[in-house]
Protein backbone atom coordinates (compact mmCIF):
# COMPACT_ATOMS: atom_id res chain seq x y z
CA UNK A 1 0.00 0.00 0.00
CA UNK A 2 2.80 2.41 0.88
CA UNK A 3 4.49 1.44 -1.92
CA UNK A 4 1.77 2.40 -4.12
CA UNK A 5 1.16 5.86 -2.95
CA UNK A 6 5.07 6.30 -2.96
CA UNK A 7 4.91 5.30 -6.20
CA UNK A 8 1.86 7.69 -7.40
CA UNK A 9 3.22 10.11 -5.88
CA UNK A 10 6.52 10.03 -7.32
CA UNK A 11 5.45 9.34 -10.77
CA UNK A 12 3.15 12.72 -9.75
CA UNK A 13 6.92 14.60 -9.29
CA UNK A 14 8.54 13.14 -12.18
CA UNK A 15 6.42 12.91 -15.30
CA UNK A 16 3.89 16.25 -14.69
CA UNK A 17 7.16 18.65 -14.02
CA UNK A 18 6.24 21.42 -16.35
CA UNK A 19 3.55 20.12 -18.33
CA UNK A 20 1.61 23.09 -19.81
CA UNK A 21 -1.69 21.96 -20.87
CA UNK A 22 -3.16 25.02 -22.85
CA UNK A 23 -4.24 26.01 -25.67
CA UNK A 24 -4.98 29.83 -27.25
CA UNK A 25 -6.99 31.02 -30.12
CA UNK A 26 -6.60 34.18 -32.15
CA UNK A 27 -9.29 35.58 -34.35
CA UNK A 28 -9.44 38.81 -35.76
CA UNK A 29 -12.65 40.39 -37.89
CA UNK A 30 -11.31 41.87 -41.12
CA UNK A 31 -13.82 42.90 -43.77
CA UNK A 32 -16.50 40.47 -44.06
CA UNK A 33 -14.05 38.12 -42.47
CA UNK A 34 -13.11 35.93 -38.73
CA UNK A 35 -9.56 34.81 -39.16
CA UNK A 36 -8.73 32.28 -36.71
CA UNK A 37 -5.04 30.95 -35.61
CA UNK A 38 -5.50 28.58 -33.18
CA UNK A 39 -2.04 27.08 -31.65
CA UNK A 40 -2.00 23.86 -29.84
CA UNK A 41 1.13 22.13 -28.57
CA UNK A 42 1.96 19.66 -31.27
CA UNK A 43 2.70 16.62 -28.90
CA UNK A 44 -1.06 17.01 -27.43
CA UNK A 45 -2.43 17.50 -30.86
CA UNK A 46 -0.81 14.37 -31.57
CA UNK A 47 -2.43 12.46 -28.87
CA UNK A 48 -5.76 13.70 -29.75
CA UNK A 49 -5.78 12.76 -33.62
CA UNK A 50 -4.65 9.40 -32.59
CA UNK A 51 -7.21 8.60 -30.73
CA UNK A 52 -9.14 5.84 -31.95
CA UNK A 53 -6.36 5.66 -34.87
CA UNK A 54 -3.73 2.84 -35.98
CA UNK A 55 -2.21 5.20 -37.16
CA UNK A 56 0.66 7.55 -36.32
CA UNK A 57 0.17 11.05 -37.00
CA UNK A 58 3.86 12.45 -36.37
CA UNK A 59 2.65 15.85 -37.40
CA UNK A 60 5.22 17.99 -39.48
CA UNK A 61 7.62 15.40 -40.35
CA UNK A 62 8.12 13.38 -43.32
CA UNK A 63 6.52 10.67 -42.20
CA UNK A 64 3.28 12.53 -41.53
CA UNK A 65 -0.11 10.62 -41.84
CA UNK A 66 -1.89 11.17 -45.07
CA UNK A 67 -5.07 11.49 -43.66
CA UNK A 68 -3.67 14.53 -40.92
CA UNK A 69 -5.74 17.27 -42.68
CA UNK A 70 -9.12 15.79 -43.08
CA UNK A 71 -8.50 13.99 -39.19
CA UNK A 72 -7.45 17.77 -38.69
CA UNK A 73 -10.57 19.38 -39.59
CA UNK A 74 -12.64 16.60 -38.26
CA UNK A 75 -11.48 17.36 -35.23
CA UNK A 76 -11.63 20.87 -35.09
CA UNK A 77 -15.53 20.63 -36.45
CA UNK A 78 -16.38 19.08 -33.19
CA UNK A 79 -14.24 20.80 -30.69
CA UNK A 80 -14.35 24.29 -31.59
CA UNK A 81 -17.82 26.06 -32.59
CA UNK A 82 -19.09 29.24 -32.85
CA UNK A 83 -22.14 31.44 -33.81
CA UNK A 84 -23.60 34.60 -33.53
CA UNK A 85 -26.51 36.42 -31.83
CA UNK A 86 -28.34 32.61 -34.41
CA UNK A 87 -28.58 29.89 -32.86
CA UNK A 88 -27.07 27.20 -35.69
CA UNK A 89 -23.53 26.85 -35.57
CA UNK A 90 -21.07 29.00 -38.05
CA UNK A 91 -19.61 26.93 -40.79
CA UNK A 92 -15.36 27.65 -40.91
CA UNK A 93 -13.49 26.55 -44.06
CA UNK A 94 -10.36 25.00 -43.35
CA UNK A 95 -7.67 26.86 -44.67
CA UNK A 96 -4.81 24.51 -43.39
CA UNK A 97 -2.04 24.24 -40.58
CA UNK A 98 1.68 24.62 -39.91
CA UNK A 99 4.29 22.94 -37.69
CA UNK A 100 6.75 25.12 -35.80
CA UNK A 101 8.40 22.92 -33.40
CA UNK A 102 5.97 22.13 -30.35
CA UNK A 103 3.64 24.09 -31.67
CA UNK A 104 1.11 23.91 -34.68
CA UNK A 105 -1.15 26.42 -35.83
CA UNK A 106 -4.28 25.68 -37.36
CA UNK A 107 -6.14 28.07 -39.61
CA UNK A 108 -9.74 28.88 -39.86
CA UNK A 109 -11.82 31.33 -41.58
CA UNK A 110 -15.61 32.69 -41.09
CA UNK A 111 -17.85 34.38 -42.90
CA UNK A 112 -19.65 37.27 -41.34
CA UNK A 113 -21.52 39.77 -43.89
CA UNK A 114 -22.32 41.84 -40.91
CA UNK A 115 -20.03 42.17 -37.77
CA UNK A 116 -21.79 40.61 -34.92
CA UNK A 117 -22.19 42.20 -31.50
CA UNK A 118 -21.79 39.46 -29.51
CA UNK A 119 -20.26 35.99 -30.53
CA UNK A 120 -20.47 32.13 -28.09
CA UNK A 121 -17.70 30.37 -28.58
CA UNK A 122 -17.40 26.98 -27.95
CA UNK A 123 -14.40 25.38 -27.23
CA UNK A 124 -13.31 21.55 -25.86
CA UNK A 125 -9.93 21.02 -27.60
CA UNK A 126 -8.07 18.63 -25.97
CA UNK A 127 -10.53 18.53 -22.81
CA UNK A 128 -10.96 14.87 -23.34
CA UNK A 129 -7.11 14.09 -22.97
CA UNK A 130 -5.76 16.56 -20.06
CA UNK A 131 -8.21 16.93 -16.46
CA UNK A 132 -6.15 20.32 -16.20
CA UNK A 133 -6.50 21.30 -19.65
CA UNK A 134 -7.08 25.15 -20.11
CA UNK A 135 -7.79 26.88 -23.72
CA UNK A 136 -7.87 30.95 -23.97
CA UNK A 137 -10.19 32.14 -27.01
CA UNK A 138 -9.03 35.72 -27.57
CA UNK A 139 -11.54 37.35 -30.75
CA UNK A 140 -10.31 41.49 -31.77
CA UNK A 141 -12.85 43.31 -33.66
CA UNK A 142 -11.69 46.71 -34.54
CA UNK A 143 -9.48 47.07 -32.14
CA UNK A 144 -11.58 45.78 -29.28
CA UNK A 145 -10.09 42.60 -27.95
CA UNK A 146 -12.23 40.58 -25.74
CA UNK A 147 -11.34 36.94 -24.19
CA UNK A 148 -12.73 33.85 -22.84
CA UNK A 149 -11.38 31.14 -20.90
CA UNK A 150 -12.68 27.61 -21.01
CA UNK A 151 -11.75 24.30 -18.63
CA UNK A 152 -13.61 21.03 -17.70
CA UNK A 153 -15.97 23.42 -16.12
CA UNK A 154 -16.72 26.04 -18.37
CA UNK A 155 -16.85 25.20 -22.48
CA UNK A 156 -19.12 27.28 -23.80
CA UNK A 157 -18.54 31.44 -23.17
CA UNK A 158 -20.04 34.70 -24.82
CA UNK A 159 -17.65 37.41 -26.03
CA UNK A 160 -19.71 40.91 -26.01
CA UNK A 161 -18.54 43.57 -28.54
CA UNK B 1 -13.32 39.55 -20.04
CA UNK B 2 -10.40 41.45 -20.65
CA UNK B 3 -7.04 38.95 -22.11
CA UNK B 4 -5.18 40.39 -19.05
CA UNK B 5 -7.81 38.89 -16.51
CA UNK B 6 -7.54 35.19 -18.54
CA UNK B 7 -3.79 35.85 -18.53
CA UNK B 8 -3.25 36.59 -15.35
CA UNK B 9 -5.65 33.75 -14.20
CA UNK B 10 -3.83 31.28 -16.31
CA UNK B 11 -0.17 31.80 -14.97
CA UNK B 12 -1.74 31.96 -11.39
CA UNK B 13 -3.13 28.42 -11.77
CA UNK B 14 0.34 27.13 -13.59
CA UNK B 15 1.64 27.89 -10.08
CA UNK B 16 -1.17 26.49 -7.91
CA UNK B 17 -1.24 23.06 -9.34
CA UNK B 18 -0.24 19.49 -8.46
CA UNK B 19 1.69 19.90 -12.29
CA UNK B 20 3.85 22.49 -10.43
CA UNK B 21 5.53 20.87 -7.89
CA UNK B 22 9.09 21.14 -8.80
CA UNK B 23 8.44 25.27 -8.64
CA UNK B 24 6.68 24.64 -5.31
CA UNK B 25 9.30 22.29 -3.95
CA UNK B 26 12.05 25.20 -5.06
CA UNK B 27 9.87 27.84 -2.93
CA UNK B 28 9.29 25.79 0.14
CA UNK B 29 13.56 24.79 0.16
CA UNK B 30 14.13 28.43 -0.61
CA UNK B 31 12.28 29.44 2.43
CA UNK B 32 13.62 26.73 4.92
CA UNK B 33 15.83 29.43 7.05
CA UNK B 34 13.06 31.94 7.45
CA UNK B 35 10.91 32.23 10.71
CA UNK B 36 7.60 33.93 10.63
CA UNK B 37 9.39 37.54 11.61
CA UNK B 38 11.07 37.62 8.13
CA UNK B 39 7.64 37.54 6.06
CA UNK B 40 8.66 40.54 3.96
CA UNK B 41 12.41 38.85 3.05
CA UNK B 42 10.23 35.76 1.96
CA UNK B 43 8.40 38.01 -0.33
CA UNK B 44 11.29 39.47 -2.00
CA UNK B 45 13.38 36.42 -2.54
CA UNK B 46 10.16 34.64 -3.90
CA UNK B 47 9.77 37.99 -6.16
CA UNK B 48 13.39 37.63 -7.51
CA UNK B 49 12.74 34.53 -8.51
CA UNK B 50 9.41 35.75 -10.65
CA UNK B 51 12.16 38.07 -11.87
CA UNK B 52 14.29 35.68 -12.82
CA UNK B 53 11.92 33.11 -14.81
CA UNK B 54 10.21 36.12 -16.32
CA UNK B 55 13.85 37.26 -17.83
CA UNK B 56 14.22 33.55 -19.39
CA UNK B 57 10.87 33.65 -20.91
CA UNK B 58 11.22 36.67 -22.57
CA UNK B 59 14.57 35.43 -23.63
CA UNK B 60 13.10 32.02 -24.87
CA UNK B 61 10.73 34.28 -26.85
CA UNK B 62 13.81 35.75 -28.23
CA UNK B 63 15.14 32.56 -29.21
CA UNK B 64 18.73 33.99 -27.48
CA UNK B 65 19.24 31.30 -25.60
CA UNK B 66 17.80 27.49 -26.49
CA UNK B 67 18.77 25.00 -23.80
CA UNK B 68 18.20 21.27 -24.33
CA UNK B 69 14.92 20.67 -22.36
CA UNK B 70 16.31 17.37 -21.36
CA UNK B 71 19.05 19.19 -19.36
CA UNK B 72 16.39 22.31 -17.72
CA UNK B 73 14.37 19.40 -16.57
CA UNK B 74 17.39 17.61 -14.74
CA UNK B 75 19.24 21.58 -13.56
CA UNK B 76 15.54 22.32 -11.94
CA UNK B 77 15.76 19.45 -9.25
CA UNK B 78 20.01 20.42 -9.10
CA UNK B 79 18.77 23.80 -8.01
CA UNK B 80 16.42 22.63 -5.24
CA UNK B 81 19.56 20.40 -4.16
CA UNK B 82 21.55 23.41 -3.88
CA UNK B 83 19.62 25.45 -2.16
CA UNK B 84 18.69 22.79 0.44
CA UNK B 85 22.74 22.15 1.21
CA UNK B 86 22.98 26.07 0.37
CA UNK B 87 20.49 26.48 3.99
CA UNK B 88 22.77 24.58 6.17
CA UNK B 89 25.75 26.61 5.33
CA UNK B 90 26.67 29.75 7.93
CA UNK B 91 25.79 31.89 4.69
CA UNK B 92 22.97 30.34 4.22
CA UNK B 93 21.75 30.70 7.14
CA UNK B 94 22.64 35.04 7.46
CA UNK B 95 19.27 36.67 7.34
CA UNK B 96 21.23 39.85 6.82
CA UNK B 97 23.21 38.40 3.56
CA UNK B 98 21.24 39.23 0.16
CA UNK B 99 22.46 35.85 -1.04
CA UNK B 100 19.31 34.50 -1.04
CA UNK B 101 17.46 36.98 -3.42
CA UNK B 102 20.81 36.43 -5.78
CA UNK B 103 20.34 32.33 -5.91
CA UNK B 104 16.82 32.86 -5.86
CA UNK B 105 16.90 35.07 -9.64
CA UNK B 106 19.59 32.74 -11.13
CA UNK B 107 17.49 29.60 -10.12
CA UNK B 108 14.40 31.67 -11.42
CA UNK B 109 16.08 31.82 -14.54
CA UNK B 110 16.51 28.26 -14.79
CA UNK B 111 13.38 27.40 -13.90
CA UNK B 112 11.69 30.06 -16.64
CA UNK B 113 14.12 28.40 -19.21
CA UNK B 114 11.74 24.73 -18.76
CA UNK B 115 8.94 27.53 -20.17
CA UNK B 116 10.99 28.62 -22.68
CA UNK B 117 7.96 27.01 -25.23
CA UNK B 118 5.26 29.26 -23.66
CA UNK B 119 5.95 32.43 -25.05
CA UNK B 120 4.62 31.37 -28.54
CA UNK B 121 2.00 29.81 -26.91
CA UNK B 122 0.65 32.89 -25.30
CA UNK B 123 1.55 35.56 -27.47
CA UNK B 124 -1.63 36.49 -29.36
CA UNK B 125 -1.36 37.60 -32.83
CA UNK B 126 0.43 40.97 -33.19
CA UNK B 127 -0.21 41.32 -29.61
CA UNK B 128 2.75 42.21 -27.40
CA UNK B 129 4.49 41.69 -24.03
CA UNK B 130 2.11 43.38 -21.97
CA UNK B 131 -1.30 41.92 -23.16
CA UNK B 132 -0.05 39.04 -22.67
CA UNK B 133 3.53 37.80 -21.00
CA UNK B 134 2.92 40.75 -18.57
CA UNK B 135 -0.18 39.34 -16.75
CA UNK B 136 0.88 35.27 -17.30
CA UNK B 137 3.80 36.39 -14.92
CA UNK B 138 2.10 38.32 -12.71
CA UNK B 139 0.16 35.48 -12.46
CA UNK B 140 2.53 33.27 -11.70
CA UNK B 141 4.09 35.80 -9.43
CA UNK B 142 0.55 35.91 -7.14
CA UNK B 143 0.46 31.82 -7.77
CA UNK B 144 3.56 32.04 -5.73
CA UNK B 145 2.37 33.90 -3.00
CA UNK B 146 -0.38 32.04 -2.21
CA UNK B 147 2.18 29.25 -1.87
CA UNK B 148 4.11 31.00 0.53
CA UNK B 149 0.99 32.27 2.16
CA UNK B 150 0.31 28.38 3.00
CA UNK B 151 3.80 27.83 4.01
CA UNK B 152 3.54 30.77 6.62
CA UNK B 153 0.74 29.18 8.23
CA UNK B 154 2.35 26.18 8.57
CA UNK B 155 4.95 27.97 10.22
CA UNK B 156 2.74 29.86 12.62
CA UNK B 157 1.29 26.34 13.71
CA UNK B 158 4.76 25.52 14.10
CA UNK B 159 6.20 28.73 16.02
CA UNK B 160 3.28 28.79 18.19
CA UNK B 161 2.01 25.52 18.47
CA UNK B 162 4.88 22.78 18.35
CA UNK B 163 8.36 24.26 18.50
CA UNK B 164 10.49 27.26 18.30
CA UNK B 165 13.51 26.24 17.18
CA UNK B 166 14.03 27.55 13.70
CA UNK B 167 17.40 25.19 13.24
CA UNK B 168 15.13 22.11 13.89
CA UNK B 169 12.44 23.58 10.85
CA UNK B 170 14.93 24.26 8.66
CA UNK B 171 16.89 20.88 9.04
CA UNK B 172 13.10 19.29 8.68
CA UNK B 173 12.10 21.23 5.60
CA UNK B 174 15.67 21.34 4.11
CA UNK B 175 16.18 17.77 4.45
CA UNK B 176 12.66 16.54 3.10
CA UNK B 177 13.31 19.07 -0.11
CA UNK B 178 16.64 17.86 -0.13
CA UNK B 179 15.97 14.32 -0.36
CA UNK B 180 12.62 14.62 -2.64
CA UNK B 181 14.73 17.00 -5.41
CA UNK B 182 17.43 14.43 -5.17
CA UNK B 183 15.10 11.45 -5.99
CA UNK B 184 14.15 13.62 -9.02
CA UNK B 185 17.74 14.31 -10.30
CA UNK B 186 18.45 10.68 -10.57
CA UNK B 187 15.08 10.08 -12.37
CA UNK B 188 15.89 13.17 -14.51
CA UNK B 189 19.97 12.49 -15.19
CA UNK B 190 20.33 13.27 -18.96
CA UNK B 191 23.98 12.09 -19.56
CA UNK B 192 25.01 8.69 -21.03
CA UNK B 193 26.80 7.26 -17.69
CA UNK B 194 23.80 5.44 -15.80
CA UNK B 195 23.33 4.12 -12.63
Amino acid sequence: MFSFFASAFFSLLLTNAHDFHVSTTYGEFKGEQLQVTAKVFTDDLEAALEQGQDTKIALGTQREAKATPKLLEQYFRRHFKLRSTKNDWEEFTFIGYEVEYDITYVYLQYNFEKWPLAVTVQNTLLLELFDDQTNLVNLEQGGKLQSAYYNQQKTLQTLNF
Amino acid sequence: MSPFTNYLTLGYEHIVSFSALDHILFLIALMATYQLKHWLKVIIAVSFFTIGHSVSLTLGALDIVTVESELIEFLIPVTIVFTALFNLSKAGQNQKSSSKNWLALLFGIIHGLGFSNYYDMLVMGTKNYWEALLPFNLGVELGQLAVVAALLIALVVYEFILNKKPREWNLFISGAAFALALIMCIETWPFEISF
